[in-house]
């Protein structure tokens, strides 16, 4: 085994597993189908699982792209951050009035992401500049309020983002010399999925990157002790910004992949405090500062969020449980109290997360 | 020379006085100590010295100079910019940024409006044999920008020509901005603008909502809102109706045109102060603009320059002008590995191309390369070479002041604060550390150390300060301290006679 696999590689061995698996997964069905596996093994819909898991993927990478974004902020420079569903918004937005046809701007898709992770790390920087000097709980109370006026700000000003009926439609990406038409993307999850699972990995190779650069030691040293880290020389308040401005980017980045994936901007309330919330709990889950810590802490949370919650629910509705329609008896409206559970038995028993950075090899994060 | 001076050093919390007064030199390429009882202000004058508190009164000079950020006219240009902005911003919010998107880009958006007689007009203009066609050729002659493209762009039936429809449906699907810009700036100066409801179009002042005029004709509707312009600059000065074929007809400043028309006397009136209210309401809204652009370019233009001002002398300004310290309480970075502490006294030396970061280009790798050489340099400088993987807080107590050591000197200062080094240690590890300052001051830097360990002072220093309740009470060879009665005194008390 350790002579097949050269040393460099050796540290990366589940993340190559993982996309082996996930490149492969799309055409996984057609083999499961043609398997004709029983609809039920052990009480488990299997069928059904993989239906949805191959149509929720998407999804799950676009918010696991926002998590690693806010993993720059919250765990490699330590700035508890709780408005990155702003961000996540302003991103999806651009896309919006930047590609949808009753603009005049009409950007075709790869000029409209561009502009949106761009016009996210401006944001990040506007609100970074004049609160980054605050400290602790301060910072995390502006970024929270920013979220909130992010929202309604994009609730009120109507003529520019039409309020609640939000923008659509949002034209697919133009990838033509790739042989796919316009229809096909709304025909075949795999499109969507291969687009945003190269995004995914390239947002991981950049991270992987910069964390082993001057700005990645600069980000953990002011994580550790802000004061020695300005007595050796770094400028803390330009690191921190670096820092807010690439989480934004991220998150414009995810927000627009978002719009686009479905096709319409989704309304203000998609980007509430509720979605700052799951992501941050997806990273806190994970593991802070370790970014294979946050793929799988949001590919569980919101695997769960997504998958799993929907089928308890259609398992109760078809057992006929609940047929006057409690809303008690309705599993959605128990997540986030194991969402929470879930956190508090973190803290409890593993507080550093499911797979924590491990800095002690080759003076990078393993 | 000096290279370090303190001239009437004073630090006050409060109502507390840490320091007081205190003059301090130190020459270059020597070890120099200062001592005293706890509570002294040893500590308090490392972090005056080191930026982080910033002194009451008194002046610190490194090799002659201020340690602060000089005040060049770059800053006052960057404060400058972002008065601007901040003002721009204020005004627009102040314009009310929804209504000048709808003015600007909804109404310009509009098809009807892309098919305005203008581009009819246009086409008239560049079509000059009048035969229905533009060809390249008169396009060329047309001045049209961009002939070949407007007619690639244009041309559905591929004749090499430009019908009248052609060029209208070309038009359609180009944005007209500076259409968009002049509506925006309008807009912006409180002047009537147009609000499509349904079918019509009506004459709403940027002001208020109350609605001046109504038609379906779009082009009849822009006419009005140019003559509305008009008619509300008039009204601000004495204007008097006409009579004119039985109606009473406001005329223009040339006495050309109509403007407006009323039935009669009593309704021209109401006309007449309708529109002098709005000219009061324009006037209003241009003076808050003015006042918003104003205010939002003190705001920022000023607060700018106070933080700036604020942080002119932070520890990261004078690290890098060469002056490393270590800390009384051991501050590493103890999650990260023994190197990686090394690296971030380095980070100076380090190239600052993002991209070359994001990417892991070949000259950030090269680069990187170097930099561990030499932190390996340093780490075995220290001796901590094969420990060089392990994380900080697993290190003991000596090893983690020798780290602390070895990531100061990463960041090649020329003067070395060293906080109470051999705090905690014992002879052997303190005779080691002995050797160690010696070996910092061979190579060429200056080393002021803040110590308790009466043996390790007494033998490496060759200048000794004494400080007593934040004052300065002697100064000179460790011999000349050693036998100074009130050193002795603030060490020991007060001999008293019994």
């Amino acid at each position: 085994m350790n002579r097949v696999i050269p040393a460099a590689l050796r540290p990366l061995v589940p993340e190559i597993v993982g996309l082996i698996v996930l490149l492969l997964f799309p055409i996984l069905p057609l083999g499961w189908r043609s398997l004709h596996l029983p609809e039920v093994i052990l009480f488990i819909p299997v069928q059904e699982f993989f239906d949805k898991l191959a149509s929720q993927l998407p999804i799950i990478f676009i918010l696991t792209i926002l998590a690693l974004g806010l993993n720059v902020v919250v765990g490699y420079t330590g700035l508890l951050h709780l408005g990155m569903g702003a961000f996540f918004g302003i991103g999806a937005y651009l896309t919006g009035i930047l590609t949808v046809p009753g603009y005049p701007f009409e950007f075709g898709f790869w000029l409209a992401l561009v502009c949106s992770t761009l016009g996210a790390a401006l944001a990040g920087v506007m609100l970074g500049a004049p609160t980054l000097r605050l400290r602790g709980d301060y910072l995390a109370l502006v970024t929270l309020g920013f979220g909130e006026v992010v929202r309604f700000s994009l609730r009120n000003l109507e003529e520019i983002t039409a309020g609640t009926r939000a923008l659509n439609p949002i034209p697919p990406p133009n990838l033509r010399w790739l042989g796919l038409s316009s229809g096909s993307w709304s025909d075949d999850m795999r499109p969507f999925y291969y687009l945003t699972l190269v995004m995914l990995v390239a947002v991981v190779w950049l991270l992987r990157n910069l964390e082993r650069s001057r700005l990645g030691r600069a980000w953990f040293a002011i994580r550790e002790d802000e004061l020695a880290a300005t007595c050796m020389g770094i400028n803390a308040p330009r690191a921190k910004l670096a820092a807010f401005a690439v989480g934004s980017a991220l998150a414009g980045l995810a927000g627009s992949l978002y719009a686009t994936k479905l096709t319409t901007t989704a309304g203000p309330d998609a980007y509430d405090f509720n979605r700052s919330i799951i992501v941050l709990a997806c990273v806190i889950l994970g593991g802070l500062g370790s970014i294979r810590g946050v793929i799988v802490g949001s590919m569980l949370l919101v695997g769960f969020d997504n998958i799993v919650a929907p089928m308890l629910d259609g398992a109760i509705q078809k057992a006929n449980i609940n047929p006057s329609g409690n809303r008690f008896l309705m599993f959605t409206n128990w997540r986030l109290i194991i969402f929470g559970l879930a956190l508090v038995l973190m803290m409890r028993f593993r507080s550093e997360g499911l797979l924590p950075a491990r800095r002690d090899q080759q003076g990078g994060t393993a | 020379m000096a290279l370090l001076a303190l001239r009437k050093l004073t630090m006050r919390f409060g109502g507390l006085t840490a320091v007081n007064s205190v003059d301090l030199e130190v020459e270059p390429n020597k070890i120099d100590s200062v001592i005293g009882p706890n509570g002294a202000g040893k500590t308090t004058v490392f972090n005056a010295i080191t930026g982080i508190y910033s002194p009451t009164s008194g002046a610190i000079t490194f090799q002659d100079r201020d340690l602060s950020r000089p005040r060049t006219w770059q800053v006052f240009a960057a404060c400058a910019a972002v008065g601007l902005m901040t003002g721009i911003g204020l005004l627009l919010l102040m314009a009310n940024l929804d209504t000048i998107w709808r003015v600007a880009i909804k109404n310009n958006n509009d098809d009807e409006v892309r098919n305005d007689a203008t581009v009819i007009a246009n086409f008239a203009k560049l079509d000059s044999n009048g035969d229905g066609q533009a060809s390249l050729k008169e396009l060329h002659d047309g001045a049209t920008l961009n002939p070949e493209v407007s007619l690639a762009r244009g041309d559905d039936n591929g004749d090499g020509q430009l019908s009248r429809n052609e060029f209208v449906r070309s038009q359609r699907r180009r944005f007209d901005w500076s259409n968009a810009r002049r509506d925006a700036w309008r807009q912006l100066r409180g002047e009537p603008g147009l609000v499509r409801r349904g079918s019509r179009w009506q004459i709403v002042p940027a002001t208020s909502n109350r609605m001046l005029a109504t038609t379906t004709n779009l082009k009849q509707a822009l006419m009005l809102r140019d003559n509305y312009a008009e008619a509300i600059t008039r009204a601000r000065g004495d204007w008097k109706p006409v009579e004119r074929e039985g109606k009473q007809v406001f005329l223009s400043a040339d006495g050309q045109r109509e403007l407006l028309s009323a039935p009669d006397a009593d309704a021209a009136a109401t006309r007449l102060t309708l529109l002098k209210e709005i000219a009061a309401e324009q006037s209003v809204h241009r003076r808050n603009q003015w006042l918003a652009l104003l205010a939002g370019g003190l705001v920022g233009g000023m607060g700018t320059y106070s933080i700036w001002q604020r942080s002119r002398r932070t520890p990261d300004v004078i690290a890098l002008a060469g002056i490393a310290r270590t800390f009384q309480n051991i501050r590493l970075f103890h999650n990260m590995t023994v190197l990686e502490n090394v690296l971030v006294g380095m980070d100076r030396s380090f190239s600052a191309n993002v991209l070359g970061m994001l990417f892991h280009l070949p000259s950030q790798r090269r680069q990187e390369a170097a930099r561990w050489e030499r932190a390996l340099e340093l780490l075995d400088f220290v001796r901590l070479k094969p420990k060089q993987q392990h994380l900080a807080k697993n290190l003991p107590y000596g090893e983690q002041r020798r780290l602390e050591i070895a990531r100061a000197l990463a960041s090649e200062p020329k003067l070395l604060l060293l906080d109470e080094p051999a705090a905690g240690m014992n002879p052997t590890e303190s005779e080691e550390l002995m050797h160690l300052i010696r070996r910092i001051r061979d190579t060429g830097v200056t080393v002021l150390l803040i110590e308790h360990h009466m043996k390790l002072v007494m033998d490496i220093s060759d200048k000794i300060t004494v400080l007593d309740y934040g004052q300065k009470i002697a100064e000179g060879t460790p011999a000349e301290v050693r036998s100074n009665p009130r050193v002795i005194e603030a060490y020991l008390g007060k001999e008293e006679v019994s």
